[in-house]
């Protein structure tokens, strides 16, 4: 059983770090419409709600822990962390609503029909703007377990095809 | 079935927000320009008179300067996607250098410690 948790660890990281570079791309690629252009813009946010599930699962085990040791003794940094996610949430909720609100293309392809209004598309700039604010942060807070991650699960296997073999154990 | 409760818990904190938004939003009484509904008498039939809102005649939202369908030529995205990074690279910057520094200093007595002895 405990080799069995042992195993699933280095893929669950993996499977964590391959998604999340996923989410970096695509919200990249969404923070600027005029390139992609409108409907792949519409379609690569939506579809990316998924990914931000399955990311959210990913880390249940730790939003958990945290979520029943908020209002109880607890380190500055976790709790920092925890509140920036609930605004990281909070946010990308906004600018998915905002976003749905103002659709041209997605929404009423699947045949829904939205009222339109100027408050949607200031608040869908504005949280846009905002969730890359958040996004830094959130990156920031975790750029050691990115770092980590990139070195063992990507530098590592590279410098091994190119003869470096250079093993560092950054499991911590 | 643990999963699909999660996926759940999810989607329904996202609902509650979601729904909280609409009804703020609606509520504020933002929703000036409620476009292709009525008699046409609102905002949309102003700006047309006024010249200065480019509102399609069907009725519906504004376009910024026009290319929304289509991609934009030239390097603009090269600039935008540049613009993204270099924000998050000076967020990145600002708080992980810090904190790998403090966890250095943090580090060094320890290992001041055992060089001496």
């Amino acid at each position: 059983m405990s080799e069995e948790i042992t195993k699933s660890i280095p893929s669950l990281t993996k499977s964590k770090l391959g998604l999340d570079i996923l989410i970096f791309v695509i919200f990249l690629v969404a923070m600027d419409p005029h390139s992609s252009g409108i409907s792949i813009h519409e379609w690569l946010t939506l579809s990316v709600m998924a990914a931000l599930v399955v990311h959210l699962l990913l880390s249940w085990d730790w939003i958990a822990v945290l979520t029943g040791r908020f209002f109880k003794k607890m380190g500055s940094t976790p709790r920092i962390n925890y509140i920036l996610n609930w605004l990281l949430f909070i946010d990308g909720t906004l600018l998915m609503i905002s976003g749905m609100m103002i659709s041209e293309i997605a929404i009423p392809a699947l045949g829904i029909q939205l009222p339109r209004n100027f408050a949607w598309r200031g608040l869908h700039d504005f949280s846009a703007n905002i969730a890359l604010i958040l996004l830094g942060l959130h990156t920031a807070l975790h750029w050691s377990w990115i770092v980590n991650t990139f070195s063992r699960y990507v530098f590592q296997p590279i410098g091994c095809l190119f003869g470096v073999d250079k093993r560092k154990d950054v499991s911590a | 079935m643990k999963i699909l409760g999660r996926i759940l818990i999810i989607l329904t904190v996202f609902a509650v927000l979601a729904g909280l938004m609409v009804t703020v939003v609606n509520a504020a009484g933002v929703n000036v320009g409620r476009f292709g509904e009525g008699n046409g008498q609102g905002f949309r039939q102003q700006g047309n008179e006024q010249g200065q809102f480019p509102f399609p005649q069907n009725g519906g939202r504004p376009e910024r300067g026009g290319d929304r369908d289509g991609p934009r030529g030239g390097a603009g995205w090269v600039f935008s996607l540049t613009k993204n990074l270099i924000i998050l690279a000076i967020l990145v910057a600002v708080i992980a250098i810090p904190k790998s520094l403090i966890k250095k200093s943090k580090r060094k007595p320890i290992t001041a410690s055992f060089e001496a002895q």
